[in-house]
């Protein structure tokens, strides 16, 4: 009689087992919807007419705002398809105005590996970095002749000088720096490959910097428009 | 500049401790032993049994786990040099080439993708044994299993499901439970050891059945690559690195005595060479019914954790060469919703199920592991040309590893041996994959090469190599 | 009954895979294949849609 009750034993447990992760699953759904609604809690306030673009599971939502008259967007994308790298949480700062340049300069740092999140490996022509800038960043552009000048993208080096810095980039429709806010917990990411990078919020000094230093890169640029 | 980027208390610390700290914490360990490895505790290196007996599997398994530190040591000196980049694809492309570097992800893909299928027959029958149902077939689970997880790589939920910790360690703990349940201090009561293994049938074939047990007993690590591997954005201070992944080679090291122990003690020779699932059989002898449900579960969560990390590995490999156009840039197209490599994924998923139509068990490992040691074939190689190319002092490496040439050797040395082992048994299978490997690199150089923006391929600012 | 669950088995598993096919395609007819193989997030575009919250 206990042989045949083993696999009826099996299956309860099997039963029992897909109702606790089901449970499991639809609770951390809830606490990580949570949790991405709280990212910019602390950053909203640093921009004028904050408001948030709701975007479908499992993406964040995108914050819009006004800072110093120049309209910004603030992204957070899980970039999981590096092969045999920690997924990272990547937060794409980006002002959206014509920066009037001729050609797009992509810089970015520690290209080793594919980068979904941006279009830096279809950009064709690689091309030398202003001198002073870090070594193991690597410039693209599309077009390699009418580059700004390096002098305009000056305040750039000092956001670039945070160890996370991922990528600065102007294109004629604007201008984004993208940072590294997380990566996933090794030890979940080994046994599942899971991207669990806990509960993350943008800091508003930091954020602060950032948007500063992109508002003088544009102003830069204008001027130098202007000039032209 | 404000270095701290987020805010977060609980999230936030400060670098130095934290990289430590997050590399050797229990469940830390846990993962970088076991993650994908862990389930050729459950199977795969009885076969070695098979080969050359009890005690030669035991010389092998030991053997071959110190020599693995080799493979630890090497790829944490590249990895933590190669910055942002995991993995030995990223590192061929800059130590050796693009044709090296498309091999070594074709490794990658086939040891996965094979393991993947051998992890999913192992369930596949483990399910018709528990069953005893007569006429029943495995291919219903097997299948079962492959293409679930797909379809849960394909939608991208597991990266965002939080599976409580509890439920995935049973696997290691489930043999750690069997190890102290069969009294392993008092030989006689429940494990025969002195009885199995005689001297007389211990090593069966003589020495030359030890050379061939390595073929299986590399079953035992196979993989701890991929979880050491993981690269991480910026370079934490490198210490630390070496010193997880040698917590899980520790760990792995007593798995692998304690699993060797149990089954060599339960179970007599013979039968234990060909089970597909040692450590099952070996719960089911002792007649507890709670130790065998255990196994049960412990084979079935690790061959499913194991699976799951093989689609995911083969399949962003797979994209990596459709985005360096080595492969159709087809592949390398992103699900727009769920943000996978989707197309990558469908296009392994019919591989995967023919093969677990096709092959058995060990020939699937075998298959596996004839991948597996290319691919250590290659680092062993790379290091060497990595030590010239750019020696001590030229560049900053995160950690360097001692001895140099030793490892390199050792490891060539374990390889040499294992590719013999195999051949001495799958003499064909041997073949058949070197043939293929000749054709692809033959199709590769010839027609995708010139798709290759072969000024992309080197990203480090590194000086020019020695001899250039 | 584990016949039963075989059974089950295929019939999940076929369910599946035409999940997957079926979606890939529609995937691949409703997007151009420069956007599926590039990536949208890393395109500057002014903001279209506004919820106020």
């Amino acid at each position: 009689m206990l042989e045949g009750l083993q696999p009826l034993l099996g299956l309860v447990l099997a039963g029992a087992l897909g109702l606790v992760l089901l449970r499991q699953f639809q609770r951390n759904r809830a606490a990580a919807a949570a949790s991405r609604g709280r990212l910019f809690g602390e950053v909203a306030n640093l921009l004028a007419e904050p408001n948030f673009q709701a975007m479908p599971e499992p993406d964040h939502p995108i914050l819009h705002g006004r800072f110093r008259g120049l309209p910004v967007q603030l992204r957070a994308v899980v970039d999981t398809l590096a092969t045999r790298k920690l997924p990272s949480l990547w937060l794409m700062v980006t002002v959206p105005v014509p920066t009037g340049v001729g050609a797009v300069f992509d810089f970015m740092m520690r290209p080793a590996s594919a980068s979904t999140f941006s279009n830096y490996d279809q950009l064709p022509h690689i091309i030398s970095a202003p001198a002073g800038w870090p070594p193991d960043g690597i410039a693209r552009s599309d077009n390699p002749l009418p580059l700004p000048a390096a002098e305009r993208l000056e305040p750039a080096l000092k956001l670039l000088g945070n160890a996370r810095a991922k990528e600065f980039l102007v294109t004629p429709q604007g201008v984004r720096f993208v940072v590294q806010l997380a990566e996933a917990d090794r030890a979940r990411y080994g046994v599942f490959r899971q991207a669990e990078f806990g509960d993350v919020v943008v800091s508003k000094p930091f954020l602060a910097e950032v948007l500063t230093g992109m508002a003088e890169v544009i102003d830069n640029l204008r001027a130098e428009r202007k000039a032209a | 500049m404000t270095d701290a980027v987020v805010s977060s208390p609980v999230g936030a610390a400060p670098a130095q401790r934290v990289s430590l700290l997050r590399v050797l914490g229990p469940a830390h360990v846990w993962a970088l032993g076991v993650g994908i490895v862990l389930v050729g505790e459950y199977t795969g290196w009885n076969f070695a049994v098979d080969k050359g007996g009890a005690l030669a599997t035991l010389i092998v398994c030991w053997f071959v786990g110190v020599l693995y530190t080799s493979v630890a040591m090497i790829d944490s000196e590249v990895t933590s040099t190669v910055a942002a980049a995991g993995g030995q694809y990223a590192q061929a492309k800059h130590i050796v080439g693009p044709l090296m570097a498309f091999n070594v992800a074709l490794y990658l893909v086939f040891a996965y993708t094979m393991l993947q299928v051998s992890d999913a027959i192992l369930v596949g029958d483990l399910v018709v044994t528990v069953a005893g149902t007569e006429g029943l077939q495995r291919h219903a689970f097997v299948v079962l299993t492959i293409v679930v997880l797909a379809w849960l790589n394909y939608r991208g939920v597991l990266m965002t499901l939080n599976v409580n910790f509890v439920i995935t360690a049973i696997a290691y703990v489930a043999i750690v439970v069997l190890f102290f349940a069969v009294q392993p201090w008092s030989q006689g009561t429940v494990l025969k050891l002195g009885e199995l293994v005689t001297p007389d049938n211990a090593l069966p074939y003589g020495w030359i059945g030890v050379i061939a047990a390595f073929h299986f007993g590399i079953w035992f690590y196979l993989g701890i690559e991929g979880t050491t591997q993981a690269a991480e954005e910026v370079r934490s201070p490198a210490r630390s690195l070496p010193y997880g992944t040698m917590a899980g080679m520790i760990t792995l090291l007593i798995g692998a005595a304690m699993t060797w122990y149990v089954c060599a003690s339960l179970l007599p020779w013979e039968y234990l060479g060909f089970t597909f699932f040692p450590l099952y059989d070996a719960a089911r002898i002792t007649g507890s019914g709670f130790l065998e449900t255990l196994m049960f579960w412990g084979t079935v969560l690790a061959a499913v954790a194991s699976a799951n990390g093989c689609i995911n590995d083969a399949a962003r490999a797979w994209f990596s060469l459709g985005r360096d156009r080595y492969l159709p840039t087809w592949f390398s197209a992103v699900h727009p919703k769920y943000r996978t490599p989707y197309r990558s994924i469908l296009f392994l998923l019919p591989i995967a199920l023919a093969f677990a139509f096709i092959a058995d068990l060990n020939q699937a490992i075998t298959f596996s592991i004839l991948s597996g040691l290319l691919g250590y074939t290659f680092m062993s190689i790379n290091i060497v040309m990595f030590r010239r190319k750019w020696p001590l002092g030229s560049i900053r490496r995160g950690y360097t590893h001692p001895f140099h040439p030793m490892p390199a050797l050792a490891l060539l040395a374990l390889c040499i041996v294992t590719y013999f082992a195999v051949f001495l048994g799958y003499g064909s299978q041997l073949i058949a994959m070197t043939i293929f490997y000749i054709i692809v690199s033959v199709w590769f150089h010839f027609y995708r090469y010139k798709y290759v923006r072969r000024g992309d391929q080197f990203t480090m600012p590194w000086p020019k190599p020695v001899g250039y | 009954m584990f016949t039963t669950l075989s059974y089950l088995s295929w019939a999940v598993s076929a369910v599946l895979v035409a999940w997957m096919v079926y979606d890939w395609i529609k995937t691949d007819a409703s997007h151009s294949e420069a956007l599926l193989t590039s990536s949208r997030e890393g395109e500057i575009e002014a903001a279209t849609e506004k919820h106020r919250i």
